[in-house]
């Protein structure tokens, strides 16, 4: 199953920011886009968690793309993602144990994470290590960016404030007046994914037609 | 047989791979994973002495800190400081199912004993819950629960460890309810001692009578954690009454030594 063929690492890693952002173009990785983004901290903390069984996970199987065998190809990717994952909880209950108790399932949950799995199965277990390793960076980003848009709505919304720091307008008051707190819950959660959703496909809407504007 | 092995090796070799990986990694953070569940208990020290409304109220003014290697945490609790000193723990057995867990005992400056805390384990409905149930002085009266570790269901099960569910166990006396061994819902004989018991909206929260409300959508997780409680409650009870409960160290007198 190995290839030379395909984008180069730096289109894999541009691509993965933006035009191919796993939450706003691919749809990907909904569950923690939805259940973690309460907080900045949750927030990154899960970028940070996924990111590291990504760029690990895309790593290994780019290597042994020579040995995958088709009809086993997704017990593979599956048993690698598994294998890193536990990794991460345990050094999140190690080094981070308050957030580690606050994710709870969710970090043993980045093993369904379809964004993970996908990328094994259109990148690395097609091409070489380099640009395996840039395509999960840049997936990485892409999911960490929409992790925080979404978190930065949410968290000074429902909390005024964020990364569990008062902004400047609730500070000094009982905050009471800038508290949306269904933001902070699972509907306000849906409605700021749609919304932001929305503006990303305004966003890519213009660009696409400025550009065939440019391209005449 | 040698076709099997020639399409799975990988699979096989990256399954012993990855185990040993695992194994390795477990065993390299289990002391700082360790470390930090004593420093948790630690923390839930003042909710087990002086309630948990004025344990929150001074966690959230920062007026607690605990010192997890000599087993010592400092309360301010209106102006007033208090200290408190927990015990190395204590390996019990939970009757004779084979199971084990751990009683810390707590004292003051004066070496008065304050409570106790039972560190119990049990099967929930994802995986195992891991539970504080803190006890009086005396050992007829739950101080308090807190949930140490669960992975039950986010938004459904996970709500045991929220104040509406945790709270129903904050001073409730036992003694009084050690001979019922019938199910509330059911009516039937149960084979653990149904001392607190699970219900769906029927419980008068102001009486403590042992009847817990469920948590909505949740009833496998909260039953799981009313037996984890029933069966801590039996297993003090008799190793209270073995005097087992007992020769508790501190870190402090291993110093003085």
């Amino acid at each position: 199953m190995s290839g030379s063929d395909g984008p180069t690492p730096m289109e894999r890693f541009i691509a993965g920011i933006l035009p191919d952002n796993p939450v706003y173009r691919q749809l990907l990785g909904m569950c923690p886009t939805l259940a973690v983004t309460g907080s900045m901290k949750a927030a990154m903390t899960m970028a940070g968690a996924c990111a590291f069984v990504l760029i690990c996970a895309n790593i290994l199987i780019s290597a042994i793309r020579g040995l995958l065998k088709p009809h086993l190809r997704i017990l593979v990717f599956t048993l690698t993602i598994a294998a890193f994952v536990t990794i991460a909880d345990r050094i999140l209950a190690a080094f981070m144990y308050d957030m580690s108790k606050e994710l709870g399932p969710y970090i043993p949950l980045i093993i369904v994470n379809c964004l993970i799995i996908c990328r094994c199965e259109v990148c690395s277990s097609k091409q070489g290590i380099t640009t395996s390793f840039f395509d999960a960076v840049g997936q990485s980003i892409g999911f960490a960016i929409a992790l925080a848009s979404m978190a930065t709505v949410r968290e000074i919304l429902a909390t005024g404030s964020w990364f569990g720091q008062e902004l400047f307008w609730v500070a000094g008051t009982s905050g009471e007046a800038y508290r949306w707190s269904l933001m902070g819950l699972p509907p306000g959660a849906f409605f700021t994914l749609g919304l932001l959703l929305g503006a990303a496909n305004l966003i890519s809407t213009r660009f696409a037609k400025k550009q065939d504007l440019i391209e005449g | 047989m040698v076709k099997y092995i020639k399409q799975g090796w990988l699979v096989l070799t990256l399954a012993t791979v990855f185990g040993a990986a695992l194994a390795g990694v477990h065993l390299g953070l289990k002391p700082l994973i360790e470390a930090n569940k004593k420093r948790a208990i630690l923390q839930r020290v003042p909710q087990m002495v002086i309630g948990y409304e004025a344990a929150e109220a001074a966690k959230v003014a920062g007026n607690i800190s605990v010192k997890p290697d000599e087993g010592l945490v400092e309360v301010v609790v209106e102006g007033e400081s208090a200290r408190y000193e927990v015990s190395l723990p204590v390996t019990l057995d939970m009757g004779s199912s084979g199971e084990q867990y751990l009683v810390y005992q707590v004292r003051d400056e004066n070496s008065n004993v304050l409570a106790y805390i039972a560190r119990v384990k049990g099967l929930g409905f994802a995986d195992v819950i891991e539970l504080l149930v803190g006890f009086s002085d005396n050992g007829q009266v739950i101080r308090g629960l807190y949930v140490l570790d669960q992975k039950e269901t986010p938004g459904v099960g996970n709500k045991i460890e929220f104040r509406e569910f945790a709270g129903q166990f904050d001073n409730l006396p036992f003694a009084d309810l050690m001979a019922e061994n019938v199910d509330a819902e059911t009516g039937a004989t149960s084979g653990v001692k149904q001392i607190v018991k699970v219900v769906k909206g029927k419980a008068d929260l102001s009486k403590k009578d042992g009847l817990i409300d469920a948590v909505s959508g949740a009833t496998v997780s909260s039953k799981a954690v009313c037996d984890i409680v029933n069966r801590t409650i039996v297993a003090c009870v008799e190793n209270w009454a073995a005097d087992k409960i007992s020769g508790f160290k501190y870190p402090s007198d291993s110093e003085e030594k």
